[in-house]
């Protein structure tokens, strides 16, 4: 009981960074988008900045995505070494 | 923008449900002007029901903690016991994991948060109350703080320019840099604006699934409908207890992780 407990909580614990991974993908991606859209009204571009927006939140999402879980499981290969 | 029409289509629909007798629930969530007060350098600071249900919660801590932590010793008594258990519980798993040997400088902020979006939360489950937290404005301030709290600490740890320097990974071709320094600054934006969110999007949503099931009864005007909406309702404001303690673990524990990013030496 107690180890479950234990192993339940450590779960818990190594989920953390990873937890919103779904949603910041798509956040980022609404993100680029809404400013993109933003800024081609303020200077008339549509749909230059909304393309280019949602592009780099796409990229952006995809780059902090491939950041944590490459890198986390870099370090951590590094110390299991 | 899509919030707005979201939100005008509630409103719309809760005036409706009102006529109806099944936009109560609505008032959970939806916010209204109890006191006109002018504007002033162009903030209307007319106090809403979920300012004042953010006093209340407010009230509550400081009444619960100065109340709970009278007999808190080296065995706590009472009610003292629970809120200990459930501090250390935040330490040993939120705190000292993602914060490492500077966690008692983030403590009170992330305990602080953790208690008052838990208090808001269950304010919105007893009848006549609200839930600030369903208001993307409260949700915002919050991810903002974290913001600024894990920016700060991150430049007071590394400097002003060690912090944004160690945004770019190390053996990166130059030419990469400038794409990946944007991708990083809109992803430290993005996550925070997540953050934000997750939090509204939870507590707006179970005040949402409620008030479509008692709906049910009034579209199909069927009695017989309401031995399935209701107890499905009741289910779901049960699931809403347990949404209620869990969203606010995990804004603590993303808040947490958030500023652990920024005081570790790359992202």
């Amino acid at each position: 009981m107690k180890s479950n407990k234990k192993k339940w909580q450590q779960s818990i614990r190594q989920i953390g960074p990873y937890f919103d991974l779904g949603l910041r993908l798509t956040v980022a991606m609404v993100f680029g988008l809404f400013g993109g859209l933003w800024l081609d009204r303020k200077i008339h571009t549509i749909p230059l900045f909304l393309i280019i927006g949602i592009f780099a939140g796409a990229l952006s999402g995809f780059w902090s995505i491939y950041k944590t879980i490459y890198m986390k499981n870099k370090t951590k290969d590094d110390r299991d070494r | 923008m899509i919030l707005n029409t979201f939100l005008a289509f509630i409103t719309e629909e809760a005036e409706k449900g009102h006529e109806e007798g099944a936009g109560w629930i609505l008032e959970h969530v939806l916010d209204h002007v109890i006191l006109k007060l002018p504007t002033v350098l162009g903030i209307d600071l007319s106090i809403t029901f979920h300012v004042l249900m953010i006093w209340i919660a407010a009230a509550l801590l400081i009444l619960v903690f100065s109340l709970g932590t009278r007999k808190v010793g080296l065995v706590s008594k009472g009610f003292g016991s629970v809120l200990e258990s459930l501090v250390i519980f935040l330490r040993d798993d939120v705190l000292v994991p993602y914060l490492g040997d500077k966690w008692k400088r983030y403590a009170p902020y992330i305990l602080t948060a953790f208690f008052f979006i838990l208090t808001c939360n269950l304010l919105g489950l007893i009848p006549k109350g609200g839930t600030p937290t369903s208001n993307i404005n409260v949700t915002a301030t919050m991810a903002v703080l974290t913001f600024l709290i894990g920016q700060s600490a991150g430049m007071r740890k590394k400097g002003f320019v060690g912090y944004w320097k160690s945004f770019i990974p190390p053996e990166i071709p130059a030419f990469v840099v400038p794409i990946l320094f944007f991708a990083e600054v809109m992803g430290l934006f993005t996550k925070h604006f997540a953050l934000a969110i997750r939090l509204f999007a939870n507590m707006i949503a179970d005040h949402l699934i409620v008030f479509t099931f008692l709906g049910l009864i009034f579209i199909f005007k069927n009695f017989l409908v309401a031995l399935f909406a209701v107890p499905a309702a009741a289910a779901i404001e049960l699931l809403a207890v347990l949404i209620a303690f869990i969203q606010a673990y995990i804004f603590t524990m993303l808040s947490a992780v958030f500023i652990g990013i920024a005081l570790s030496e790359e992202h």
